[in-house]
């Protein structure tokens, strides 16, 4: 490729500039502050852009340091030839790469060319623009040089298929790359934050065992509390059976005793019954048949005062039967004797009015007579024998008087007859002047006979029916075989007292019987009969007392077990996220293995390449020195010193005994060794075609005497290659 | 009579060894909810008992949400009885308040009488102390139809180190017609003896992809009269797992990996709400375009889950790179040779190698 001119519209400080090109050497001489500098780098914008293009600084991003000052487009032409080929390359440089204009014209037809892109600069040159940089542009202090993966490429072009020499720094750069993002030597690689990453994970997951073992410990307690609670539980239940079959039995224990105190009662009362039973040795008197016996009692008692009332004695017995035989057995009248009587009275008053007629006549008698007594009577003071014959004269007077025959009317007379018949016939003897008084005993006699017959009636009717009422009473006590006693009112009583407690009792009794039979019938006779209670049994209140220990102890062991779920539930939260980072761990760490393998592999691909590279271009390190050596001489005059070239086209010296790095040569000798050796690479590369170089003043550091050989040297390259060198000293013109 | 036999329902699974925290708590309400189906699925089918063989749960520090779930779906169903006998996984710790349906088994053996009587289920749960004398132990009535539940790995004999062992040579002739075990994540029925058989009915939803396949429980359907049965294995998993592997041998790209790997997935009659495994298997030429992510994510658009294992070696043609003078020929044959590194780091280390030279992604 040849360059024949360029032109610059404005790039830095350049405008409007135009420049032809021949081959071989085209110096280009210009003061200070020309734009040497900015030329140079217009040409190497043309060919590769700007770099550079994110950088904020002025120096580091060319775009905005050559931006032109009085602004607007910038850019440029460059018309060059490729073999046969001349072709017009036109770039206008906007704000960003995207408005960037390029075209590439066929100076021949004018016509647009597409044979090569805005990647031009590569595409050309078959080398990136940092291989351009080292090898094509020699910049001011730019002399020193190693290969670059272009560089190699180009010296390893010996076959058709390039592309992978071509690539070898951006392989080895890619494998560094994935080498860096992995390796575990160093904090930003990603194997090193894996590693830190799982020691973190390790540190972690190391609680787990302690968190087992809580877990375990914990997980122990609540079983623990568990068993408790269960234990406790089924001793709850156990007691609450207890409890119930102990309340059971107590129930049938009261039961049993009721039952016995009934079966008791029941026997006692049959005793009691029984006993009363044999107080009667027949049959049981009916409670009427004793009230019978006690109104019989009180009957007699009344029939005997009846009969205590009724007295008929045995003197009214005599009397009756006197009165009776009198009598014959007919009593008088009284009516008739009341009559008898009236007629005595009468007749006495017929016979008083007679006898008054004849009183007078007997009174003087009798008076006589009563005076002759009296004088008789007086006259015992005087004279017995007087007296006594005055008694009896006076006496017979007086019977005379009295007893003398009188006179008598005859209706008197018949009805003193008919009394005297009447007495007589009443049985009655009695003188006429007793008549009055023996109608009167007669009447009272036959009143007495009345009476006493009456009584004699009365008494025996009272005395048989007492007598009746007595025997019904006795037979009272003969029909239930009892004895009345002394006191019958007692015995009655007592048989009452008895009755009544016989009746009761038996009351009683069958109202226990019926309350036996009914419990017999309700209760479970054989559960009662089989109730045997242990002795040792607990007390309904010992049960309750250990319930309610058992109901704290549950309590207390359901706080327990609660608070051990709590915790397990917390331990559990734990444990589970510290499984997932001890699950992440292990992914960690088989993705941590599989990177290191990975990585490892890289690394060896990495040095892999690199041996393979080293052994292609160590064959081609000795025409490299070679060249190197023929320049250097050829500038130098030096053949004294030996150089050696490594396969990392690493160059290096003997001096003082030893292989030396080139720094130690002077600034002017460095640039000198950097130019050769970038014409021997060169040289070396491009076996076919020749490149064009831009020397940006490259031989400023050299004395006078290397200037001429360096001015020399670059007229001979001249030969090979168009060389655009520019200086701003005369002197360095070539 | 009828009888579910299930085992293995591992609720309360932690399930993150495949399944981001979403979707494993999405599976493990799922687990939860499939109990409460078979629950439902027994009542609707008129079965009267369900005999749990162990590992109900699967940690021993069970939610309070599963505990709760678990009781109440038992204790809303008082008319079926629940047999359930702790596994490994279970602790006695984990229920709290009993129904009254729930029956559980101890260390010693239990019989629960089933029936008019003539159904006995016994159980016992296995530990170091019982597991020697565990089968010497038990004494079954010949007259009656026995079930027995047992927990453990089926081994011909007795091994010391491990309680969870079920010692088939010792159960035998002991009058078992149908020894009901769990632990064993598949399904499984063999003959035990003249009488009886022994079935592991598998867990009830497979939770990682060593548990693809079919997963359900069984139902017993016991005539009480005569003494025989009939055996049905119910599927019943809301999901299945499966892996499905997949041969890319000589695929060049992603693309054609991604055809292959729909064309078996396919194959494999995998539904949306599968869960599935893809294995590549096979050799890759190292040169080939593969991306694992971009597979991944292109195969488990249409499915729940869907996890993508690389198990592809890569090829080396040698001899592609024996004239080769560029640079990926230097190092592919300076790899090559290096006889301390394996075939298969040689295939990663040429690929990346190779990937970085061709300006790819590397991995």
């Amino acid at each position: 490729m040849k360059l024949l001119s360029c032109h610059i519209e404005n790039f830095g400080t350049l405008h409007d500039f135009t420049l032809e090109l021949k081959e071989g050497v085209n110096v280009i001489c210009r003061e200070n502050g020309f734009g040497k500098s900015t030329l140079a780098a217009f040409f190497r914008a043309m060919f590769y852009g700007f770099e550079g293009e994110k950088k904020r600084s002025l120096e580091e991003n060319e775009r905005k340091r050559y931006k032109p000052w009085q602004g607007g487009p910038y850019g440029g032409q460059l018309i060059f030839s490729v073999g046969e080929k001349t072709y017009c390359m036109s770039r206008l440089f906007g704000e960003k790469e995207s408005e960037d204009e390029f075209e590439l014209r066929d100076t021949a037809t004018n016509a647009i060319s597409n044979d090569y892109t805005t990647r031009i600069g590569e595409e050309l040159f078959q080398i990136d623009r940092e291989s351009f940089t080292r090898t094509l542009f020699i910049g001011q202090n730019g002399c020193d040089t190693e290969s670059t993966d272009d560089i190699n490429a180009k010296i390893g072009n010996l076959t058709d298929n390039t592309n992978d020499l071509n690539n070898f720094e951006t392989a080895t750069k890619a494998l560094t790359e994935w080498i860096n993002r992995l390796t575990p030597k160093r904090a930003t690689g990603s194997l090193s934050r894996q590693k830190d990453e799982i020691a973190s994970l390790e540190r972690q997951v190391l609680e787990i065992r302690t968190l087992n073992e809580s877990l375990e410990k914990v997980s122990g307690q609540r079983k623990t509390q568990r068993q408790i609670i269960a234990e406790a539980t089924q001793q709850q239940q156990t007691y609450r059976n207890l409890q119930s079959r102990v309340s059971r039995e107590q129930a049938l224990l009261e039961q049993k005793k009721q039952w016995q105190r009934l079966v008791l009662e029941v026997k006692e009362s049959k005793e009691r019954v029984t006993s009363i039973r044999q107080q009667f040795p027949g049959e049981v008197p009916g409670t009427s048949a004793l009230q019978e016996a006690i109104n019989g009692l009180d009957n007699l008692e009344w029939l005997q005062e009846n009969m205590d009332r009724n007295p008929y004695s045995e003197e009214d017995m005599a009397y009756l039967g006197e009165l009776r035989r009198t009598f014959q057995g007919e009593a008088p009248n009284p009516e008739e004797i009341r009559e008898m009587r009236e007629k005595v009275t009468r007749l006495r008053t017929q016979k008083e009015a007679f006898r008054e007629k004849q009183a007078g006549k007997a009174l003087a008698l009798l008076l006589v007579a009563m005076v002759i007594l009296m004088a008789g009577v007086l006259s015992f003071f005087f004279s017995a024998v007087l007296a006594v014959g005055l008694l009896v004269a006076g006496g017979m007077l007086l019977l005379w008087s009295v007893l003398g025959k009188k006179k008598t009317d005859p209706d008197i007379l018949a009805g003193e007859q008919e009394i005297e018949d009447y007495l007589e016939q009443m049985g009655m003897e009695a003188s006429r002047e007793h008549w009055e008084e023996t109608l009167y005993r007669l009447e009272k006699k036959a009143g007495d006979y009345l009476e006493l017959t009456k009584r004699s009636q009365m008494a025996k009717q009272a005395k048989n029916r007492y007598l009746e009422a007595k025997e019904k009473w006795d037979g009272f006590f003969a029909t239930y075989q009892l004895s009345p006693g002394k006191n019958p009112q007692d015995t009655l009583k007592r048989i009452g007292e008895l009755l009544e407690a016989y009746s009761s009792e038996n009351y009683l009794l069958s109202a226990r019987e019926e309350a036996l039979e009914c419990f017999e019938k309700e209760t479970d006779r054989k559960a009662l009969e089989e109730l045997n209670p242990e002795n040792e049994q607990l007390s309904p209140e010992e049960i309750e007392t250990r319930l309610k220990a058992l109901d704290t102890s549950l309590e207390e062991a359901r706080k327990n077990r609660d608070m051990a779920d709590r915790q397990l539930e917390d331990l559990s939260q734990r444990l589970e996220e510290l499984e997932e980072k001890q699950e992440l761990l292990l992914q960690k760490k088989a993705q941590y293995e599989t990177e290191l393998q990975k990585y490892h592999r890289i690394v060896k691909a990495r040095d892999y390449l690199a041996t393979a590279k080293e052994n292609m271009t160590s064959r081609y390190s000795g025409p490299i020195l070679q060249s190197f050596q023929k320049y250097y001489q050829g500038i130098t005059g030096d053949s004294k010193t030996t150089f050696h070239l490594d396969a990392k086209t690493v160059l290096t010296m003997d001096a003082m005994g030893r292989q030396r790095g080139t720094e130690t040569l002077s600034a002017g000798c460095r640039d000198l060794v950097g130019i050769c050796l970038r014409v021997a690479l060169v040289e070396a590369m491009y076996t076919r075609e020749t490149p064009i170089l831009i020397m940006d003043d490259p031989f400023t550091n050299l004395d006078d005497e290397r200037l001429a050989t360096a001015k020399e040297m670059l007229q001979k390259i001249g030969e090979t290659y168009q060389v655009l060198y520019f200086t701003c000293s005369e002197a360095r013109k070539g | 009579m009828k009888v579910i036999h299930c085992a293995d329902l591992h609720l309360d699974s932690k399930l993150n060894a495949n399944l981001d925290k979403e979707r494993a708590t999405l599976r493990n309400r799922e687990l939860l909810s499939t109990f409460g189906r078979m629950v439902d699925y027994a009542v609707m089918n008129q079965v009267e008992a369900i005999l749990i063989a162990g590992d109900l749960f699967d940690t021993k520090r069970v939610s309070r949400t599963t505990g709760n779930v678990v009781l109440q779906k038992i204790s809303a169903n008082p008319r079926l009885r629940f047999y359930y006998l702790r596994g490994n996984h279970d602790d006695d710790n984990s229920l709290k308040e009993l129904p009254e349906n729930l029956y559980l088994f101890e260390d010693t053996w239990i019989t629960y009488l089933e029936g008019e009587g003539n159904i006995a289920i016994s159980g016992l749960e296995l530990t170091k102390a019982n597991s020697d004398t565990a089968a010497l132990s038990l004494v079954l009535k010949p007259e009656q139809f026995n079930i027995v539940l047992l927990h453990g790995q089926e081994a011909e004999s007795k091994s010391k180190e491990k309680a969870e062992q079920i010692p088939l040579r010792e159960l035998r002739n002991k009058g078992i017609d149908y020894l009901a075990l769990g632990h064993v994540h598949a399904y499984k029925k063999e003959k035990l003896d003249a009488r009886g058989v022994y079935c592991y009915p598998g867990c009830l939803e497979g939770r990682g992809f060593d548990e693809c396949g079919e997963h359900g429980f069984v139902v017993l359907d016991i005539s009480e009269e005569l003494g025989t049965y009939t055996h049905t294995f119910v599927p019943f998993a809301a999901r299945r797992l499966h892996t499905v592997q997949v041969d890319v041998t000589g695929c060049m790209s992603t693309m054609e990996m991604l055809q292959r790997a729909g064309e078996a997935i396919r194959a494999e009659k995998c539904a949306g709400e599968d869960l599935i495994k893809v294995v590549l298997k096979g050799s890759l030429d190292v040169t080939c375009e593969k991306d694992v992510a971009f597979l991944q994510t292109s195969l488990a658009e249409d499915y729940f889950f869907l996890k993508l294992q690389d198990a592809t070696t890569l090829l080396v043609e040698e001899q592609d790179y024996s004239l080769d003078e560029s640079l990926k020929g230097e190092f592919v044959r300076t790899v090559m040779g290096d006889d301390k590194l394996s075939v298969e780091e040689k295939g990663e280390i040429i690929r990346y190698g190779l990937q970085a030279l061709a300006g790819e992604e590397i991995g």
